[in-house]
């Protein structure tokens, strides 16, 4: 995927999340409008139940809104099909999960090299690209091992090399930090700023982390399903 | 990649792989051990009857088929079999009559079935030649081989005289005959009252006949006979006698190997329910072990129907290796079945087929072709079984497939 042309990566405009259960509805998003634009650097944070990872689920088109819409490198998320979607976030998003959720059976090489399998990336191309990024998280040596065998944080790298091997217009991250102990956390943060910095990758965090909220450039802070404040530093 | 994932997951779950292979292997090599015995039996055997009893065409008197009524005769036989021979010249033109009546020798006197017929054509299709214990094949003398129980009641041996005794028009008329030869068929009751004799002597006992025989029957080099075959031979020899195919003849024998393998089809369709079961019961239990991590993959981007893919490779390596074992242990087993077979003599007085001899060691006919459709089919099988699961794969949403322990 290449660099977006657009400033504004994402654009969210009057989302609403409402889910049923049993004959209750509970509202999760209530007309959130947020734009993230090319290179930032950006915090979610909020309570438990604030709308954080819905507002991510929807960014990320693993989720449709029940009302407004979500955008994403200019392409309409609320009105695409699961194909479609799945198209979307193969080419133009990054994930990196609280529980790094790599492929168990993969190696670090090979889930790194996942993403640009399925986007029809040519095998020797993508075997160079995955060496490249897991060396820039600091991974290499480490290309052979499969999750089993690397500790939490070089998992959490290597869901990092995953995620920004195909630089996506912008990188999820939900909670990326929180199954880290601090010293692994803080090299995590790092990382993920450098590669903010040097290689102008745009991240969005969900976070309860006061070390990521305070590393962050913007903090979006969500309460019941709203913005109560959007901080840039 | 996606070959290589799928056939890591297999592997992460050894033993289940391993119960569904075997499965797979064990169904696949029942498969062909029974087609292959099966198919090669039924082949003798209608082989057997059919060149033995009947042939591709048979020519017999009108309502014989029904009543087999000995009484009923064609009459000008040989030239009738002169028009079989100027129709297919490269056939076999075998005239036959089937009497019943008693023999006896100078102690003792027992019913019999004879097989009148042309010796020394016959002798180039029955297997009664190659069965005999004693003396010799017959001349176009008056010469008669006998059972080896028969001759025991008897009391008779080769070169003893016995007299033939049948009636015929309302007749009784007898004819003395000398044993040429003693068979032992492996059928103890053919063995007990069937004889072979030359017809042209024992028309002697059908005073009043014009070369009578019961059947003149052609028989084609090839296995299968031309379809417009029956109708060309209608055609020649009028309306006369009733013209059947060998399969009318010995409806009997093709009416017990179609229930045998309607019976191997039963057997098949079951082996087919366990594998199926098997496959689709190990592929359910790893997608509900693998929400998450399928979740995970519908998440970065993989296609639900490259999911369901996945899903449907495990199948496939499942398949293919279930089947390449059982391939190769379903033709090990087979080939001694082929080379050495079993004799199931004392089983053949069960057998359908009356007055045949036929080959009592049971041999499997390995058919190459037949054992790699069935190898083929068990693949595919292991893909359909998989199907459901991949469906189900492919239906994830990955929003609630992440949230799975």
């Amino acid at each position: 995927m290449g660099e977006s042309v657009l400033s504004t990566i994402v654009s969210v405009r009057g989302a609403a999340r409402t889910y049923e259960q049993g004959s209750l509805q509970v509202h999760a998003l209530r007309g959130v409008d947020l734009d993230i634009e090319a290179g930032e650097f950006s915090a979610l944070m909020g309570p438990s139940g604030s709308g954080k990872t819905t507002l991510l689920n929807l960014i990320g088109g693993l989720d449709t809104p029940t009302a407004g819409s979500v955008s994403v490198d200019g392409l309409d998320v609320s009105s695409m099909d699961r194909t479609r979607r799945s198209d979307l976030r193969r080419e133009r998003i990054g994930f990196i999960f609280q529980s790094y959720n790599l492929v168990p059976v993969l190696t670090a090489q090979e889930n790194t090299e996942f993403v640009l399998m399925l986007q029809g990336v040519p095998a020797a191309e993508r075997a160079q690209r995955a060496r490249e990024t897991l060396a820039a998280v600091g991974l290499q040596g480490m290309e052979d091992r499969k999750p089993g065998e690397l500790s939490g944080g070089q998992q959490q790298r290597v869901a990092v090399a995953r995620a920004i091997a195909t630089r996506p217009a912008v990188v999820l991250a939900d909670e990326p930090t929180a199954n880290l102990d601090s010293e692994t956390k803080a090299a995590l943060i790092d990382l993920m700023r450098s590669l903010n910095e040097e290689q102008g990758v745009t991240f969005l965090f969900s976070t309860h982390d006061p070390d990521v909220i305070a590393a962050a450039r913007r903090v979006v802070t969500l309460r019941d399903g709203r913005i109560a404040s959007d901080e840039r530093r | 990649m996606l070959v290589s994932m799928a056939l890591r997951n297999l592997l992460r779950r050894p033993v289940q792989s391993l119960i569904a292979c075997a499965a797979i292997a064990a169904g696949l090599t029942s498969t062909i051990w029974m087609t292959n015995f099966q198919d090669g039996n039924w082949i003798g055997l209608l082989d057997d009857s059919m060149r033995a009893a009947a042939g591709h065409v048979v020519v017999q008197p009108k309502g014989y088929q029904d009543s087999q009524d000995a009484e009923l005769l064609l009459e000008d036989s040989g030239a009738i079999a002169d028009q079989l021979r100027a129709l297919e010249p490269d056939g076999l033109v075998l005239r036959r009559a089937f009497v019943q009546g008693l023999v006896a020798s100078s102690t003792n006197t027992v019913g019999i079935a004879v097989n009148a017929v042309e010796p020394e054509l016959e002798r180039e299709v029955s297997e009664l030649p190659a069965k005999l214990v004693e003396g010799a094949w017959l001349e176009d003398k008056k010469q008669i081989v006998i059972g080896r129980e028969l001759a025991r009641k008897l009391e008779v041996g080769i070169k003893d005289k016995v007299v033939l005794t049948i009636s015929s028009g309302g007749q009784i008329v007898g004819l003395p005959f000398r044993v040429a030869g003693i068979f032992a068929s492996g059928s103890s009751r053919l063995d007990s009252f069937f004889a072979v004799a030359p017809l042209s002597k024992v028309q002697g006992l059908m005073p009043g006949r014009n070369d009578p025989a019961t059947q003149v029957a052609l028989q084609l080099p090839s296995y299968e006979a031309p379809k417009d075959l029956v109708d060309r031979v209608r055609a020649a020899v009028g309306d006369g006698p009733e013209v059947l195919t060998w399969r009318e003849v010995i409806a009997e024998a093709v009416k017990a190997a179609e229930l045998d393998k309607g019976f191997a089809a039963v057997i098949w369709a079951i082996l087919a329910i366990v594998v199926s079961v098997g496959v689709t019961n190990l592929l359910l239990m790893s997608l509900f072990q693998r929400t998450r991590e399928l979740g995970v993959m519908l998440a970065i981007g993989m296609r639900p129907v490259d999911v369901g893919k996945l899903l449907l490779a495990e199948g496939a390596i499942l398949g293919v290796v279930g089947a390449i074992a059982g391939f190769a242990l379903g033709t090990l087993l087979t080939i001694p079945m082929a080379k050495y077979g079993v004799d199931l003599a004392v089983m053949q007085s069960s057998a359908p087929v009356s007055n045949v001899a036929i080959d009592t060691v049971m041999k499997s006919h390995f058919m190459w072709g037949k054992s790699l459709i069935w190898t083929a089919w068990f693949m595919s099988l292991a893909v359909l079984a998989s199907l459901w699961p991949a469906v189900r794969a492919g239906r994830l949403e990955p929003v609630e497939a992440l949230r799975a322990t």
